[in-house]
């Protein structure tokens, strides 16, 4: 990059040679003296009442030193920051309401004495009827999973703009459509974990990794019922996060049992406990409408979502609400219409996912458009840029698009992929071949919806050795944000990146921020560390300056050391400058401070309405898929994948391909082959044995392609990246398998078998799906010539020799 | 996990000492990416894991006359990069390159795939296709029996209290035979066998003299087709003739549940695989 030493450099990131050297220390790698392990018993039954709990057999056990239960718990109902739903419990108490519920916990000298211990606690349930569909929920007589709620619809919202039922009479085609998403989780590679010790002072201490160490604190405080200022949360590198980590209960509960036995406890989660009682993504049914002109003009779009928010609530009215409306800012459409219904149900609770809800609502939304095209006779992807927004628009939500590289994503993905040459050209024989496109738009640095977590704050220490320390709260969980920060401060202080580092964040001495989700961390947190780097570039400027007798405006940094413009060799190490300040100053620190408040640039949405600029940058992407569909066995093979991402300038380019890359992985697993299977609340594929997340192998040719749109109030001119990069992916997917055999997908995954039976239903096609146009305000339909399957026949073949 | 003893014999006549003297609680362990787990998920009732790692005669991969001699600590990563099966019984290299990833396949061995009797196990279908027996040593001596009999169902075998497995014998396929194996999963790479199907052929003068056909997966146990093998026998093999008894194959299938598919897909894609180990193995007879 031009005019840039460090900012646009593919440099390792920070912690690589740590973790593939199998070096790096995570969570529940730590040992304290005296440390106890803690395991939880989980609830068997979707729903129950708790009639007794008998612990004394568990007691007995030689090693066991505490059991908890809901009696040892605060007795008032919590939930997450932001949000106002208080329906959770350390413990449960009268009832259980899913699978996996937590019932006591133990803390033993060992895990196996404590795994002993759980097997001993005898817990009398009387089994209830569950419910298990959030449709089946909504029915009169369901059975309710929160009594005391009344109904089991846990948030409704509904807003609108413009006047959608005018543009549904003013339309010339509506297409209309029923999605349907799954249960996916996370799939991060280490799974939860916890060291809990309390000092003598009544303070406790939780080693965590974690996303949000300073947030957490506010949740966990009411769930122990101890002000926030008696926590520490101590951040331990993430082994994956992807959203999935900004909760979980096992560290509350890890707490209680260190107190109980005032030993150090830790506890991780088993993977089935991750795939029973951790925070999977939430999923949706949804009702999709998009009315407008034959000439591709788009008029209106309304969205009905009926959410499956499990047992408990956790972010998912904020993760509905980013379904209802964020998609909405992606295309010009100027009436809307939003309705989404969040439902109890006796399964495993939900919570964020990279995409908060905007993948769900992609998939549909997405899928929605292609079908739209095609009733109009129109090319999808010129459907796309006929009413793709532009910079500076300001959405009828509100949304004001300080840069937007909508239109340059689909035209640079169109032409990688050979979009013109390979769509609608199906072929003939076993294979089919499709091409398929969709776009995303997401937030990057999301307004909070508390003033006091706006922005982002950063101080930077510079030792007398010249060495950086950056201190944030906006925390790197796997996707590289220590190194964009080092290399932002590295880039404005002019020191060399490998002299920076990036602490971890301990709520002791970090500034309070509200950490790393709706892509804060590079916006917001880069811009703190900017404000930061300018602050401790002014003090060794000024040093510099006096030094080498010249004007702090003519001081140049570069590669660890300052000069003067123009004079290379007039110069000072920036060690010497910061030492000569620490001597200067009885040893103090050079430290910069920098804090970014986008005050009057986002504002809260409105509480109703939803109406408000929510975030300070929109990040923009198009993917191309193309597949081959193979007519006899379903499968669908991932030929090529583009994706073309509005990053708005690329402060990494290794760290932005791996992103989109990892992006892409989750994309193709949840559009293709992970699903937590359930069958009356129970998860049948607890386990990564049988739930297929993708590795390395199974990945398409990828070609991965940046637009830079230098946004105005990123640093240096980023957006955020890790959330969008997987929205379009499904999608693209399902809109190419259209093209290939003109079979619509509403659900996923969009397994083989799925593939298979629809093929089977429409018969075995020979013809690829027409694109003409309809008659003016007539939708259109296709006639499939009925052909059975062979293998329908359901008797051998005849045979001749 | 409960506590166990462990020991490490060095010798194969000191591990059938110490299996026979700890008695019915003692379970050899090799590379333990199945046993392991058994334990920790406290469903394996082992007092004593005896690692036979350290033990040298159960290594190596020998012919010896018309047969291999695949020793039974061979991971499924020597297996596929042997020369000497690729040579030889090539099928075995493909089904071991199926199973699983390569951390599991560098651990992973193949007496323990024969003795966890997994039904989705890569490695049973073609070898008991193939005809291959297992040799099993004890105290008192060593015995011979065919795979097919030794694997009586899942996580079932027919070892003796006191018994190891020492080596698997594969009868290398004459020049006129061949043998292929077929499998579908849920993932393109690594996930277990939805369903599998091995195919042992040999020919005559374009007639197929002997067909053998093993369905893996689908059931609790691998199942012999003889309908479909005695229906290949004495014909000239064609797609069509391949589809027939590819059908016949999966007719009074008792399949086991498996969360990920339907056993309607399962049964179809059976169908399909043995379609095509059986065109496989015609075509690599004919070569």
């Amino acid at each position: 990059m031009a005019g840039f030493n460090i900012i646009g450099k593919g440099v390792p990131l920070i912690d690589a040679r740590e973790k593939v050297t199998g070096k790096l220390e995570y969570g529940t790698d730590m040992v304290l003296p005296g440390m106890l392990h803690g395991k939880v018993l989980r609830s068997p039954l979707p729903h129950a009442r708790v009639l007794s709990i008998d612990v004394s057999k568990a007691l007995r056990l030689s090693g066991v030193r505490a059991i908890a239960t809901a009696a040892d718990a605060p007795t008032a109902p919590f939930t997450v920051p932001g949000q106002t739903l208080d329906d959770e419990l350390l413990f449960a108490r009268d009832k259980v309401r899913f699978i996996g519920d937590e019932v006591a916990a133990v803390a033993a000298a060992d895990l196996d004495t404590a795994e002993e211990a759980i097997s001993l606690i005898e817990v009398e349930y009387e089994p209830l009827p569950g419910v298990f569909d959030p449709e089946d929920a909504l029915k009169e007589g369901a059975p309710l999973v929160h009594e005391e709620h009344g109904s089991n619809i846990a948030n409704r919202q509904k807003f609108g703009r413009g006047d959608f039922d005018a543009a549904l009479a003013r339309a010339d085609v509506v297409y209309e459509g029923r999605f349907v998403t799954s249960l996916v989780h996370q799939g991060y590679l280490e799974p939860h974990g916890v060291v809990a010790s309390w000092d003598s002072s009544g303070r406790v201490t939780l080693y965590l990794p974690i996303q949000t160490p300073v947030m957490v604190r506010m949740s966990y405080a009411r769930a122990l019922g101890i002000s926030e200022d008696r926590i520490r949360v101590i951040q331990y590198p993430l082994g994956g996060g992807f959203g999935g980590k900004q909760e979980c209960k096992i560290h509350p509960i890890c707490a209680l049992l260190a107190k109980k036995t005032e030993k150090p406890v830790r506890m991780a989660n088993t993977r089935r406990d991750e795939f029973i009682a951790s925070l999977p993504r939430l999923p949706m049914i949804i009702n999709m409408k998009i009315a407008g002109s034959s000439d591709g003009t788009l008029l209106g779009k309304s969205i009905r979502i009926i959410a499956d928010n499990g047992a408990y609530t956790n972010y998912a009215p904020a993760i509905m609400y980013s379904a209802l409306m964020r998609h909405d800012n992606l295309y010009r459409i100027p009436n809307l219409l939003a309705e989404g219904l969040l439902v109890y149900t006796n399964k495993i609770p939900t919570g964020p996912f990279r995409g908060f809800g905007n993948t769900q609502a992609h998939f549909a939304f997405e899928s929605a458009i292609d079908m739209f095209a095609a009733k109009i006779g129109m090319d999808p992807a010129e459907l796309r840029l006929k009413n793709a927004r532009q910079k500076g628009d300001v959405t009828p939500h509100g949304w004001k698009l300080g840069s937007c590289g909508l239109s340059e994503c689909i035209q640079e993905a169109m032409n990688d992929a050979g979009w013109k040459e390979k769509r609608g050209n199906a072929g003939t024989g076993r294979k089919r071949h499709g091409i398929g496109i969709a776009c995303c738009l997401h937030v990057s640095g999301n307004r909070a919806v508390m003033p006091a977590f706006d922005g982002s704050s950063s101080y930077i220490r510079i030792n007398q050795a010249g060495k950086a320390l950056v201190f944030t709260s906006e925390t790197d969980l796997g996707q590289g944000a220590r190194t964009t920060f080092a290399q932002i401060a590295a880039e404005r202080i002019g020191l060399r990146v490998e002299d920076v580092n990036v602490a971890l964040v301990d709520t002791d001495t970090s500034p309070h921020g509200w950490g790393t989700w709706g892509d804060r961390a590079t916006t917001l947190g880069g811009n703190a560390v900017l404000a930061a780097a300018e602050d401790a570039r002014r003090q060794l400027v000024e040093i510099a300056a006096a030094k080498l007798e010249a004007n702090p405006q003519d001081i140049v940094g570069e590669n660890g050391r300052l000069y003067v413009a123009g004079a290379p060799n007039r110069s000072i190490m920036i060690a010497e400058a910061a030492k000569a300040f620490s001597y200067s100053k009885s040893g103090a620190i050079l430290t910069g401070q920098g804090s970014y408040v986008p005050d009057d640039i986002v504002s809260v949405p409105d509480p109703v309405n939803k109406y408000g600029n929510v975030s300070v940058a929109y990040p923009f992407a198009a993917q191309v898929a193309e597949v081959e569909v193979d007519l006899d066995t379903g499968e669908v093979n991932i030929l090529r994948l583009t994706a073309v991402h509005d990053l708005g300038r690329i402060i990494n380019p290794k760290g932005a391909r791996g992103q989109v890359i990892g992006a892409v992985a989750q994309g193709i697993g949840f559009a293709m082959t992970e699903e937590m299977k359930t069958e009356n609340g129970k998860v049948l594929n607890a386990s990564f044995k049988r739930y297929d997340v993708l590795r390395a192998p199974d990945m398409p040719e990828m070609s991965v392609g940046f637009v830079e749109t230098v946004d105005p109030n990123g640093p240096y001119g980023a957006k955020g990246l890790g959330e969008p990069a997987l929205n379009p992916t499904a999608p693209a997917i399902a809109n190419a398998i259209y093209d290939a055999v003109g079979i619509r997908f509403h659900e996923l995954p969009i397994t083989p078998e799925k593939v298979l039976a629809a093929l089977r239903r429409k018969g075995r096609r020979t013809q690829q799906p027409r694109h003409c146009r309809a008659p003016r305000g007539q939708p259109l339909h296709r006639e499939i010539p009925p052909q059975q399957h062979p293998l329908q026949a359901g008797r051998p073949q005849p045979h001749r020799l | 996990m409960r506590d166990f003893e462990y020991c490490r014999p060095q010798s194969l006549k000191e591990a059938v000492t110490v299996l026979a003297e700890k008695g019915k609680g003692a379970y050899p362990l090799a590379g333990g990416t199945d046993i392991l787990i058994e334990l920790k998920r406290r469903r394996l009732p082992a007092s004593c894991l005896v690692d036979i790692k350290a033990i040298p005669e159960l290594r190596g991969i020998e012919r010896e006359g018309d047969a291999l001699r695949i020793g039974a600590l061979t991971t499924h990563s020597e297996l596929l990069g042997s020369s000497l099966i690729q040579e030889t019984v090539p099928v075995i290299a493909h089904a071991a390159r199926q199973m699983a990833f390569p951390e599991i396949r560098n651990r992973g061995t193949i007496g323990g795939n024969i003795c966890n009797a997994y039904p989705a196990a890569d490695l049973v279908p073609p070898l008991i296709a193939l005809g291959s027996s297992v040799l099993l040593a004890s105290a008192s001596g060593q015995r011979e029996v065919g795979v097919a009999e030794f694997v009586l169902g899942s996580r079932q075998i027919a070892i003796l209290p006191g018994e190891v497995l020492v080596a698997v014998k594969v009868p290398v396929p004459v020049s006129n035979a061949a043998c292929a194996y077929a499998r579908a999963s849920t993932r393109k790479t690594g996930g277990i066998a939805a369903t599998s199907a091995a195919a042992y052929l040999s020919a005559d003068g374009g007639v197929c003299r002997q067909a053998r056909i093993v369905l893996g997966a689908i059931e609790a146990k691998p199942r012999f087709v003889a309908e479909a093998a005695g229906y290949l026998e004495g014909t000239s093999i064609s797609e069509d003739v391949a589809k027939a008894a590819a059908k016949m194959s999966v007719s009074g299938l008792s399949p086991i549940v498996d969360p990920r598919l339907s056993v309607q897909y399962r049964s179809y894609m059976t169908e399909l695989m043995v379609r095509q180990a059986v065109l496989e193995a015609w075509a690599e007879v004919n070569r």
